[in-house]
């Protein structure tokens, strides 16, 4: 397993300081500066049987809105899930190098059987891949995603707990965990409503309404949000299952939405 | 030696490494100060760390308010401590093994400031204490300076990883760990055999604590705070834990005295009040300390007093063979009552600062005598949160010191905080209805 994730020859050697950093510039290797095709939030939530992911399925190119089906969960192996908000590049590199790790495992595993089941678990994966964005934010050329990882844990024998996980690492290599989860907007919006909502034996189909509701409410107010989202989950069971893109109904009467807050005809408040 | 020196702010640093490229509009930012408050306190027969569990986004978003990965964290990591809650790199067999043949007392750090720095200082430090550990064998522990076969316990366990730390912290001194760090543990005590003793010191151990700044510049200290709201805290540390002023001794015993359960004052307490006695009536120092004992007791009575009390030219050699610091390095209250101050002093100071706040943890490390003479020690998670297992079976197993390691959680939100025993407050005339 290589941190293999550099940007290029002269800037993968040790730490750059300042000077070279510079020389490095000049010759056309670029460090991150700010992110173009960006996703927004991901939220995330421990129900009883798994964890469930919800985000929307739009791409941004600044305030384009550009890409409306593009996929910010994705599958690394049978049981783990990550999905991000940010560069969306970045997304396609980290899942890259997760999936090849997952590959590399699946082909060296002892047996061919599925029941000695080698494949890291999602604790395992938030661990590595904590790592690798610190190791670039150390390079001062971070991958610019939160990225959310979710599935189960790992007994030390490889089996798989019913103990479910959700964590999510920055773009500086902050990693926390916890039982619900949002980034970007979503930790503004949706992430006191799940707070409040949220019990650890929720059923699937209570997580799922109130992950829509969240969804729906980040598209009433993110301008970078679309209707059109994607729900993931990972069970014991089930593995992980990433559902196709739909639209979610939204309602624009209310009441709050139509009438004016300022008495001087215009809207005056949200 | 005050750690005073701060660092420049954080936009100055992130300029420095900017490439020319960038525009001064957006340049990352390779920092972001997420909270944390970390507390040491060291005691005759105890030492301690605590720190709130809020980790914030670096303004006024809460990321969690139960984290602890990074916060509090044990130096070696196969130690039988296990602090945070996801210590998976330890095999249980691998650890039973290493407490049969070695039992050092944890050393235990606090670091506060930027999590992602925190983190990584955790992996790295226990990766150098393992590889030190490692490198030398289990049975000939001569060269290993950090495991300790002495029945008194664990030596110069806790300064190494002080030492350590610093080095580690310094070696990143052009891309620094924003991580402001605090240790505790035990360390062999530097009290001399005769007088002194008081309640503590029985099995020759006292707590030792050190606080950090971000680059490596420490001390050892008896109380000290390092993370945001730092400001708030070390004062009403500094207050709470201190003996008080001159102008306060009038015939009363200092607060957080130490005081035996039927209500007679402690050898040392005598002994500490007669000094203040003399100090205060301007005898000569010598006429209170003993002709017997010499470093030992000189030793005793610089961990009591102040800077003032101890003029240079009697500053000897202390048991350990360094001199021994002027400076108090250990409060004279019992555990509990430390617990509750410090328990207390974070729901003050999470009523101003933002990145303060949700729940404390609080870990004690007690000695094997100040654990035995207390008859019980709560042994396990407080609220059963944590699932960590304390060596509490091998005490009988092994002839070193076993440290206890006792879990207090009280929650900020409690509105009925319990009072304080032992601790009177200066004013109380103010505060009488």
């Amino acid at each position: 397993m290589s941190l293999s994730l550099q940007s290029g020859g002269a800037a993968s050697r040790a730490l750059a300081p300042p000077s070279t950093a510079r020389a490095i510039a000049d010759q056309g290797n670029q460090m991150t500066t700010r992110p173009i095709t960006t996703g927004t939030s991901v939220l995330g939530m421990k129900y009883r049987g798994g964890v469930m992911l919800a985000a929307d399925t739009l791409v941004s190119y600044g305030s384009l809105a550009k890409y409306k089906n593009a996929r910010r969960l994705l599958s690394i192996n049978s049981r783990t899930l990550i999905g991000a908000g940010g560069e969306y590049s970045d997304l396609q590199s980290i899942a890259d190098l997760l999936r090849g790790n997952a590959l590399n495992d699946r082909c060296t595993a002892d047996s061919l059987y599925e029941e000695d089941n080698n494949e890291e678990c999602a604790g395992e994966v938030w661990s590595y891949l904590r790592a690798v964005m610190y190791q670039r934010r150390n390079r001062m050329n971070p991958l610019w995603n939160d990225v959310v990882v979710a599935g189960f844990r790992q007994n030390p024998d490889g089996t798989t707990t019913d103990s479910p996980f959700l964590g999510v690492v920055d773009k500086i290599g902050t990693a926390y965990e916890d039982d619900v989860l949002a980034t970007g907007f979503g930790a503004y919006i949706a992430l006191p409503l799940m707070r409040e909502k949220y019990r650890p034996d929720m059923e699937e189909g209570e997580a799922r309404a109130l992950l829509e509701d969240c969804l729906r409410i980040l598209f009433y107010r993110d301008c970078r949000a679309l209707n059109r989202v994607q729900i993931a989950k990972v069970t014991m069971d089930g593995g992980v299952l990433v559902s196709e893109p739909y639209e979610l109904d939204t309602y624009w009467d209310f009441k709050g939405f139509v009438t004016n807050k300022g008495e001087m005809g215009t809207d005056g408040g949200w | 030696m005050r750690s005073a020196w701060l660092l420049p702010p954080l936009t100055l640093l992130a300029t420095a490494w900017s490439s020319s490229s960038s525009s001064s509009s957006s340049s990352f930012d390779p920092y972001l100060l997420d909270g944390g408050l970390v507390t040491a306190v060291a005691g005759r027969d105890y030492a301690l760390i605590a720190s709130d569990t809020r980790l914030t986004d670096g303004g006024y978003g809460i990321r969690s308010r139960d984290h602890l990965g990074g916060r509090i964290w044990s130096a070696v990591s196969s130690s039988g401590c296990i602090v945070d809650g996801y210590d998976d790199d330890d095999d249980n067999e691998r650890a039973i093994a290493r407490r049969r043949d070695f039992v050092p007392p944890p050393v235990l750090v606090g670091s506060a400031g930027c999590s992602a720095d925190c983190e990584s200082l955790r992996r790295r430090v226990r990766l150098e204490l393992d590889a030190l550990l490692s490198s030398s064998s289990t049975s000939s522990s001569s060269s290993s300076y950090y495991y300790n076969r002495h029945p008194g316990g664990g030596g110069g366990g806790v300064r190494s990883v002080a030492n350590l730390l610093q080095q580690v912290l310094y070696g990143r001194r052009s891309f620094p760990y924003y991580s402001f760090c605090v240790v505790a543990g035990l360390d062999r005590a530097r009290r001399g055999l005769g007088r002194g003793r008081g309640r503590g010191g029985g099995g020759g151990e006292e707590g030792a604590a050190y606080v950090y700044d971000a680059i490596g510049s420490y001390e050892r200290v008896a109380v000290a705070c390092a993370g945001t709201g730092r400001e708030l805290l070390q004062p009403i540390l500094d207050r709470s834990f201190s003996p008080p002023s001159r102008p306060f001794r009038g015939g009363r015993s200092p607060p957080n005295s130490p005081r035996r359960r039927d209500g007679t004052k402690t050898t040392t307490q005598e002994e500490e009040e007669a000094a203040e006695a003399a100090a205060a009536t301007g005898d000569d120092f010598d006429e209170v300390d003993d002709v017997g004992g010499g470093g030992g007791r000189v030793s005793a009575r610089a961990t009591t007093t102040t800077t003032a009390d101890v003029p240079a030219s009697r500053q000897r050699a202390g048991v350990a063979g360094g001199l021994v610091s002027p400076v108090r390095t250990t409060v004279d209250c019992p555990w509990e009552d430390a617990v509750n101050v410090i328990a207390r002093a974070y729901a003050s100071v999470a009523e101003r600062e933002i990145s303060v706040g949700d729940e404390v943890v609080i870990c004690v490390i007690l000695t094997n005598d100040a654990a035995r003479s207390k008859g019980r020690v709560s042994v396990g998670g407080g609220d059963g949160d944590e699932d960590e297992d304390e060596d509490d079976d091998d005490d009988d197993d092994f002839g070193g010191a076993v440290p206890k390691l006792t879990f207090a959680r009280p929650t900020i939100a409690d509105p009925d905080p319990p009072p304080l025993p032992n601790v009177r407050p200066y004013c109380n005339k103010s505060h009488d209805a």
